[in-house]
């Protein structure tokens, strides 16, 4: 019989539906063959070690983590009642802070309450005015910065392009060395 | 406590968060052995269990009863464990060196010889690609028949077949080589 049939045989035995006959066959081959009695003795030696290995117990904690991260997550599902808190909530604080502004804080400074809807319709429109003064400004000395930068610009372009073009030489070669140094690592292990 | 897993997995449909606990507590040795045989060291197992009972749950809904619960959670984990095993590849892993169940009647010395073999295997298990190494952890460690391997899998009894031979063949190689380098070394220290 052939080695290659007694590797099928093997198989079969510990697959566990070996029939008798076939077991016979396959000890008494392995009587006359070593390579395939050493297989078979080196196979079964490991199965049955992956047989033995021992359940340990899970830590004690697991438990009470899993709890807790499944009851957690519910709380991600906001839920309507929730939501109409939360919205509640948010208005009152809106209210609370007008009438902070209006009533307390403008007082202090010696400005009208203002309790009409054209009052705060002015210091929104203040507030506008504010802005836009504040973008003028800035966009001014943007344009300082803009002309500063034209300046460096036409001054150091040359200089500037052989920079960038030395910094890309360096990183290429770099790649390259480190590839060809995985590469390596790779055949060796190999 | 006694109720059956259906019983229990409808409670937790219905909103009884408290009652997946008794399904984490029956099932929490299984997944985790499972993960820690698959994974080869603890935190990750205690990771991927987690993680496991937490997609269980999420997914209670989608049980289909005609299974087996414990076929069904160990699809879950197994999927889990793959994913882990192939996103850190390229990495190193430490393999956990523990080794409980030694029968007291043994000498020191066949303790320390049964340790060895243990070592090797598991080191030698470790190596396998982790589509093999599933399927020996479920079949020889698991005591799973081909039925369930395939509903955990969800591959063809000829593939499950075809695979666990392969895995075997290659574990034999593993082991014979092994067994060769430490002839080897020893050769060389005398």
């Amino acid at each position: 019989m052939q080695c290659k049939q007694i590797s099928n045989l093997m198989m079969k035995y510990f697959d566990g539906n070996i029939s008798e006959l076939e077991l016979e066959q396959l000890l008494r081959h392995n009587q006359k063959c070593p390579p395939c009695a050493e297989e078979f003795e080196v196979l079964k030696d490991a199965l049955y070690e992956v047989e033995m290995l021992p359940d340990i117990e899970p830590p004690i904690e697991l438990t009470a983590n899993i709890m807790a991260a499944v009851t957690n997550q519910k709380h991600f599902h906001v839920n309507a009642r929730q939501l109409m808190c939360w919205a509640l909530g948010f208005v009152g604080l809106v209210l609370f802070t007008y009438n902070m502004i209006s009533y307390v804080v403008f007082p202090m400074f010696g400005i009208a309450p203002i309790v009409s809807f054209q009052g705060a319709l002015n210091v929104l429109y203040m507030l506008v005015e504010k802005i836009k003064d504040g973008f003028v400004a800035m966009s001014l000395s943007l344009g300082k910065l803009l002309v500063l930068r034209n300046i460096i610009f036409r001054e150091y372009t040359m200089f500037m392009f052989l920079w960038v073009a030395a910094f890309i030489a360096v990183g290429l070669m770099l790649y390259k060395v480190m590839n060809m140094k995985g590469k390596s690592h790779i055949a060796g292990l190999k | 406590m006694d109720a059956s897993d259906i019983e229990i997995i409808n409670q937790c449909i219905g909103g009884d968060t408290e009652a997946f606990e008794h399904l984490v507590n029956r099932y929490k040795k299984l997944v985790f052995n499972t993960a820690y045989r698959m994974m080869g060291n603890r935190e990750e197992a205690e990771d991927v269990t987690q993680e496991a009972f937490i997609r269980i749950y999420n997914s209670l809904s989608r049980y289909n009863p005609e299974f087996k619960f414990s076929t069904w959670a160990l699809k879950i984990t197994t999927n889990l464990c793959l994913d882990n095993i192939r996103k850190r590849k390229g990495e190193t892993v430490p393999i956990d060196e523990q080794f409980n169940i030694f029968d007291d009647d043994l000498t020191p010395e066949e303790q320390f010889l049964r340790k060895e073999s243990q070592k090797q295997v598991l080191a030698a298990i470790n190596k396998l690609p982790e589509k093999y190494k599933e399927f020996i952890i479920l079949f020889h460690h698991r005591n799973l028949s081909y039925q369930e391997i395939m509903d955990i899998t969800g591959e063809s009894l000829t593939i499950v077949k075809n695979r666990l031979y392969r895995a075997r063949q290659m574990l034999k190689e593993y082991l014979i080589n092994a067994d060769k380098e430490s002839e080897k070394v020893c050769n060389a220290s005398k």
